[in-house]
This record gives structure tokens, C-alpha cells and sequence, in this order.
């Protein structure tokens, strides 16, 4: 399943980013790209594992998608974008110590 | 020829109606109603087609007008008195008119040189009609002093080479002077406010004064009445402003309604020449006056940085379907009539209108397929007409192809002056009209876009006019001047108007466009030049385009935490923190220059906290001593919203038009003409106004 995850989210991440090409990524976008980066980054750290709660880690990624939406409906939120950033970045990784900690 | 003809539709005239008559442009035409000579008012009839507007991907019927059908509006009285000696100056025209059996012979006093009684001129006004003839009254010219000429023989196909202006040529440019709408109501007498963008309107201490310019020949006045008006005379008033001198007045009749006129002054040709238009009279009830003004100049090219280059062109849906119709017609525009337009002393003008091959597909029951009509339209007026045959001499599958191979069409300064005069700023239009014949089934299939190439002088200078810094002929007046607009009607309705102005010390682009729809609008654009600029800001509407504070604040944010992925040098840190950056920097409006090879690529960016912007002007600065006085527009493309995931730029549209630079100087000029020829000539901070024309 985490290998699934991982090339499904990561196929979609490439077709994203083509589609996009020459242009400007709007939060919706952003928010996309980061829910999809989000999922390949959680697929890579459990890629010889289970991910945990597969079903949380996607919806997850479909709040995030949700939070950027909101952007449009008031700007300034856009703040919420960088704490949302270093979730996507440090969640998988914690993620991953914790079933590590669990195993050990 | 005493017989008593009816009392006609309009009280006191008789409404004659003509077909295939003589050209009457430019003429003055007066009968004898028994006492004086009185004007022959003109209104061409239209023909109604069914027309596709390819703009807008609608059939509506549009009028077409082939100038040899009019209707006369004569006095009664002049159907039973034999006139005088026609006055000198005047040809006799004698005009058989018939009213079933009856018939009546009015004689017609005809000329150039209208005639005048007091004060007044009495001026012919035309008019086009929207209306098929009421009238039971023929009209038919039985000794036509010259053959009536075919509006299709004045100009076929033109070279693709004839339509550029080079050095040492002389033109006659014509360009539109603005006025505003002026209500009235009672006795009325008042002059007719100037449409200035700054307000200025008063030169040699009075008021109202619109600068018209040096080396003026002719005018060509529309009045439109919105309303009764009784006794109204409109009097123009021509001014000499070097020396703050009246030179003549010319007083008409007001027309009753939507019409115009040719008028001939002579004013001197190396003097700035101002005009004020004065009208009275008395209006029952509340009534407009509109008045719009097309003056014909002549001007050398001395350097071809005096003319400018304008582009439009329609994107063409795939094919066009009719199902029983006689006849059909494709709309391509309308156009921006921009002011200048080159004309020539024969009427042509330096211009060129490409209509792309296409084929059209007819279902047909007979055993031969005939020869398909295609007629041309220029602002509505007939301009040529072509007979295709078929590309088999019997049906292929109940069905005729014709394919239709493209040709090159001119604007004619008449059309282009007479809709200047109907309008403010005129417009321009193409038509393609097609008999074709009641077929159950039709398809016009296009692969290519119709465009128009057309040159325009912008500058407002005297011919010999030598800037004293430089020693050249083109001065540099402080203001920027448009060098280059590109207008493109797309299908859903997309008009998008993009224009380069250009002063020795900035560089404006700018776009005006209507795809104001949140979830589909343009999001941005991007010029590829071949001037070297430098250093863009951005302005919507003539608002300087500012960084919201959060976004500042959430870069801020960002540059600190980017600082920490550098330490820990992680590609996958660098990636979301880029795409973050990318959220608050994409906020507000963007505009970037990025050059390669000698091609400027400028882009503006919407923001996306802001909503659609109609109009976005990026300022640029030019290089100190461009390489070249000759650059290029060499492509122009917008993106579309892709809302709300990013904005997409389109492909590129080809431009690819000259754009020739002013010669360096420092010289500056008159602040009064801004507002004439607007759209050409603009004060540096007005150059944000793009809709002003």
C-alpha cells in the first residue's frame, strides 16, 4: 500500500507539474502540490513499511487542498500556508520515528 | 409633368426613392420648392442579411448598404414649380419621378460647392437608413450627367505592397476630433463642450476650443439629434491660434436626426487652426445633440517614426452552419478605428485587410452547381464582389464545394470617415456575404484568421516641423505616443485591446479586455519586443499595483525559514518552501522583463487575491541608447485563468509589426493638444487611461 501511495501520488505530482508548465501556480494549486508532495513524502518514508491510518494520511492531504482553497475567501489566511509547509515537510518524518520508536 | 402626386410620408418633403443611382458623396443637392432653392436631404437604404457575428458566435440581421440606393427627401412644391436657372457653380440633374402611373420631373441643382443664403449654408445631410424604402415614390435620374459608378469597380484585390507608408510620401491622415454630448431643452444657445481627459479647454482666452492642428483640408461633421429641435442651426467656428484670430464661420441647418456632411474651409496651412461649435434653437422637450468630427489633414513623411502600425484580427470558429437562408453574411470586428488613418488623395489608404481561403459547403438538389456570390463589405458599404465556381461541376453527395481562395481587401477613407462621424471614434467592420440560395444545409469552414494591417500618422506637427535640438524632423514632446496597438476579437465574446506607447523616456504596454468572469478571465499577458527596457511597474486603471501587507509579511516569514533549509541544504525543504513563496509572491499583480537574443519578453501576472482587472498598464524604462531606431512587436500572448488552480499563458499570437522610435531631444510642446487624436498623443500620467480614445 505505501508503495502504491507513493507512485500513484508521485505520478500525479509529475502530470501536475507539467500541466502547470510555463505558468504561475495559484494557493489552489500550491495546495495540490503540497497535498500530493505530502503523500509521496509519507509513501517514501513507509515505502518498506505500513503507512499508519492510510485513510487519515489521505485526509489529511484533502484538508490541506481545503485550507489553500480558503485562501481565495480570505487572503490573509495565506499565512497558514507556512506552518501548513512545515507540516508537510516534518509530519511524515514524525510519523515515521514514532512507528520506528513503536517497533524498537 | 403638373400632376399631383400624393402627399408624401414626411410633411412638407415627398421621399423619393432611388435605386441604382449616381454616387452622391460629397455633393450638395437642392431643388426649387417655388420660392428659393432648397437642400435634397439623402438616405441610403440598407439591404438586411442574415449575419453571423463571428466576435460574438451570433446570427443577427445586420445592414449592408451599396450607396446606389437612396431615398431623395424632396419638397412637395418641387414636384409643381419649374425652377430658375440652376445657380452657377451647380450641374442641372433632372430626377423622373413616379408614383404608379403618374410621373413628374423635378430638375436638381447639383455641386461641391454648397449654396448660401444669409448667414447660413445650406448643406446636404446623409444619413444611412435603417430602414427598407415606405415610400410608393421612384426615382430615376433620366440624363445622369456621369455614369453611375459601381461601388465594386473603385477597388478589387490590392497588392500586399501598396499598403506601406514610406519616407517622402505625401498622406492625407484622417483623425477624429471629441465632443461631448450637450442636453438641451427651451430656446437653447451654447457651445458644444469639448471631450478633454484633463479638462483643459480653452485656448486664446475662450472657451470650448478643440484643437484641431496644421495643414487641415477638410472636415466631414456628424450631428446626431436626439429628440426635437426647432429653428436649430449648428455654426461651426474656425480659429487661426497662432494669431488668436476668427478666420470663418459656417452655419447650417441642424438635421433632424442622425446624419452628416462634408464640409471645405480653407484654413491656412501653416497655422494652428482651432474650432468651436456653436448651437441653437429650441427643443419642445429635453433633446441630446451629439456632434462627431472627422478632419482630413495632409502631412510629408518625413521619418518614419511619424506613423505607427495598427493590428486586429478575429479567431475564427472551426465552421459556420445555415440552414434555408437566400443569403448570409460573416462579421469580422468590430475594430478600433484608431485616429490617423493614412489615406491617400485618390480615397484608398495604406492598409490591408487579408481574408483567409475558405471553403463552403452546399447541400443542392439540382443537377449543376452554380457559381457562388461572394460579396464584400467594408463598414457596411459594398466594397467588391467575387464569383467562385465550384470545385465540381455536379453535386458530390447532394452537396457543392466551393473553395474560396483569400484575398487582400483596403479600407477606404470614405467608409472610415463616415463611421467616424456616426459615432464617437468610429469603428471599423468586414463582412463576407454569400448568395447562397435557399440551400437546406450550408457550412462555411475557415482555417486561418482574418487580419487588418493599417498605417496611422500620430504625430500633430506641421509636415516641415524641425526639432530645433535635434535638428530632425520628429520632436520629442514629453508625451508618449502609441506606436503599436494589436486588437483581438476571439470567440465567447473576447475583445482584447493591447497598445505600445512609446517616449524617449518610457515605454508604456498596456491591455484593455472584457473576460471579467472569476472562474474564467485573463491573468496575464506578455509582449515580446524588440526594444530594450528595463525596470517594469505595474499599474490597474491607473493604480499603482502594491504588495499586500500579509504576503510581505508571510515572505518575510519565509525568508527566515528558507535560511534554515539552506542550512540544511535539503532539496525537498527547498521545494515547499519555494511553492509557499510562490503563494505569497503570486498575491498581487506581477510584472517581469526577461530578454534573450535581442527579444524583450515582458509578463504581467494577476494576482491571485485580486479580482480581474480590465485594464493593466506595465510602465517600462527604455535602454539609454537603444542599438537600433527600429524595433519590432514580434508576438503578444495572454493567459487564461485555469481558476482556481494557476494561470495558463496561451500560445503566442503573431504580430510582427514595426514600431520606429523617436529620434533623441528634449523638446517640449504644446499641453493643448492632448485630447485630439486621443489615443496617439497623451500626457505621461494619462497614458494609464487605455480606454480613452
Amino acid at each position: 500500500m505505501s508503495r502504491f501511495l507513493f507512485f500513484v501520488s508521485f505520478l500525479f505530482l509529475l502530470f501536475f507539474s507539467y500541466w502547470v508548465g510555463d505558468g504561475v501556480l495559484y494557493p489552489l494549486g500550491a495546495g495540490v502540490f503540497l497535498a500530493l508532495f505530502y503523500l509521496v513524502l509519507v509513501g517514501l518514508v513507509f515505502f518498506f513499511h505500513v503507512v499508519p491510518s492510510v485513510g487519515r494520511r489521505v485526509l489529511e492531504a484533502a484538508v490541506l487542498v481545503g485550507l489553500f482553497a480558503a485562501f481565495y475567501i480570505y487572503p490573509p489566511l495565506s499565512l497558514t500556508a507556512i506552518p501548513a509547509a512545515l507540516f508537510v515537510l516534518l509530519y511524515p518524518v514524525h510519523l515515521g520515528g514514532g512507528t520506528a520508536s513503536l517497533k524498537t | 409633368m403638373l400632376l399631383a402626386l400624393s402627399v408624401a410620408v414626411v410633411a412638407g418633403y415627398v421621399e423619393v426613392y432611388v435605386e441604382d443611382g449616381p454616387d452622391l458623396d460629397g455633393l450638395h443637392i437642392y431643388t426649387w420648392d417655388g420660392r428659393e432653392w432648397t437642400p435634397v436631404h439623402v438616405t441610403y437604404v440598407p439591404e438586411y442579411i442574415n449575419t453571423y457575428i463571428t466576435a460574438a458566435g451570433q446570427w443577427a440581421q445586420m445592414p449592408y448598404y451599396d450607396m446606389s440606393r437612396y431615398i431623395l427627401q424632396i419638397p412637395r412644391e418641387a414636384l409643381t414649380h419649374s425652377p430658375p436657372d440652376t445657380p452657377p457653380g451647380l450641374e442641372k440633374w433632372t430626377l423622373e419621378v413616379q408614383n404608379g402611373t403618374r410621373k413628374a420631373v423635378v430638375e436638381l441643382a447639383v455641386g461641391k460647392t454648397p449654396i448660401t443664403k444669409e448667414n447660413l449654408t445650406l448643406t446636404t445631410w446623409y444619413a444611412l437608413g435603417d430602414q427598407p424604402p415606405k415610400t410608393p415614390h421612384r426615382g430615376k435620374f433620366i440624363n445622369p450627367p456621369r455614369s453611375p459608378p459601381k461601388n465594386n469597380e473603385a477597388a478589387g484585390e490590392v497588392g500586399t505592397t501598396s499598403h506601406a507608408v514610406s519616407p517622402g510620401t505625401t498622406i492625407y491622415p484622417i483623425g477624429s476630433l471629441y465632443f461631448q454630448p450637450v442636453k438641451v431643452s427651451g430656446w437653447f444657445n451654447t457651445y458644444v463642450p469639448v471631450d478633454t481627459p484633463v479638462g483643459d479647454n480653452m485656448m486664446c482666452g475662450l472657451l470650448e476650443m478643440h484643437w484641431v492642428g496644421f495643414e487641415v483640408q477638410n472636415f466631414t461633421v456628424g450631428v446626431k439629434v436626439s429628440g426635437t429641435i426647432n429653428y436649430g442651426t449648428l455654426t461651426l467656428e474656425f480659429y487661426n491660434l497662432d494669431t488668436c484670430t476668427l478666420i470663418t464661420t459656417y452655419s447650417t441647418p441642424l438635421p433632424s436626426s442622425g446624419r452628416w456632411t462634408n464640409i471645405d474651409v480653407q484654413p491656412p496651412q501653416n497655422s494652428q487652426i482651432g474650432i468651436r461649435i456653436h448651437a441653437s434653437g429650441y427643443a419642445p422637450s429635453d433633446a441630446t445633440i451629439d456632434v462627431y468630427i472627422a478632419a482630413r489633414y495632409m502631412k510629408t513623411v518625413n521619418n518614419l517614426a511619424q506613423v505607427a502600425t495598427t493590428k486586429a484580427t478575429t479567431d475564427f470558429p472551426s465552421s459556420v452552419s445555415s440552414r434555408n437562408r437566400d443569403r448570409i453574411a460573416l462579421l469580422f470586428g468590430p475594430y478600433v478605428a484608431y485616429d490617423g488613418l493614412a489615406a491617400t488623395a485618390a480615397g484608398t489608404t495604406y492598409s490591408y485587410i487579408y481574408v483567409p481561403p475558405h471553403s463552403a459547403r452546399l447541400r443542392w438538389t439540382g443537377q449543376h452547381c452554380p457559381p457562388l456570390m461572394v460579396y464584400y463589405y467594408i463598414n457596411g458599404i459594398a466594397y467588391t464582389q467575387r464569383s467562385i465556381a465550384p470545385a465540381t461541376p455536379s453535386p458530390a453527395n447532394g452537396y457543392c464545394r466551393y473553395d474560396v481562395s483569400s484575398t487582400v481587401l483596403q479600407l477606404w477613407a470614405r467608409g472610415y470617415a463616415i463611421s467616424k462621424t456616426q459615432s464617437k471614434g468610429g469603428e471599423i467592420t468586414i463582412s463576407a456575404a454569400y448568395d447562397v440560395r435557399r440551400s437546406p444545409d450550408v457550412t462555411i469552414s475557415f482555417n486561418d484568421n482574418l487580419e487588418i494591417v493599417y498605417h496611422r500618422w500620430i504625430e500633430p506637427f506641421h509636415s516641415n516641423y524641425i526639432d530645433s535640438s535635434t535638428g530632425k524632423p520628429l520632436g520629442e514632446w514629453g508625451y508618449e505616443l502609441l506606436r503599436g496597438t494589436y486588437q483581438v476579437l476571439g470567440l465567447t465574446n473576447l475583445n482584447m485591446t493591447s497598445e505600445i506607447r512609446i517616449s524617449n523616456s518610457q515605454i508604456a504596454l498596456s491591455l484593455a479586455h472584457n473576460q471579467l468572469d472569476p472562474t474564467r478571465h485573463i491573468c496575464g499577458a506578455e509582449w515580446a519586443v524588440t526594444v530594450p527596457v528595463f525596470g517594469p511597474s505595474l499599474y490597474y486603471g491607473g493604480r499603482w499595483v502594491e504588495e499586500p501587507l500579509w504576503a510581505r509579511l508571510g515572505r518575510g516569514l519565509l525568508d527566515v525559514v528558507g535560511w534554515l533549509a539552506t542550512l540544511s541544504r535539503s532539496s525537498v525543504f527547498s521545494i515547499v518552501v519555494n511553492v509557499v513563496y510562490n503563494i505569497f509572491e503570486t498575491a498581487s499583480g506581477s510584472a517581469s522583463v526577461d530578454s534573450s537574443n535581442g527579444l524583450y519578453i515582458v509578463r504581467w501576472i494577476k494576482g491571485w487575491a485580486e479580482p480581474p482587472q480590465p485594464t493593466v498598464v506595465v510602465l517600462l524604462n527604455p535602454a539609454s541608447s537603444p542599438p537600433s531606431r527600429h524595433a519590432e512587436w514580434r508576438y503578444f500572448r495572454e493567459g487564461h485563468s485555469a481558476f482556481p488552480w494557476a494561470c495558463i499563458i496561451a500560445s503566442p499570437r503573431d504580430v510582427n509589426t514595426n514600431i520606429y522610435l523617436p529620434t533623441d531631444g528634449t523638446r517640449q510642446w504644446s499641453f493643448a493638444k492632448i485630447w485630439t487624436w486621443r489615443g496617439q498623443t497623451s500626457i505621461v500620467t494619462d497614458v494609464l487611461t487605455i480606454h480613452a480614445r
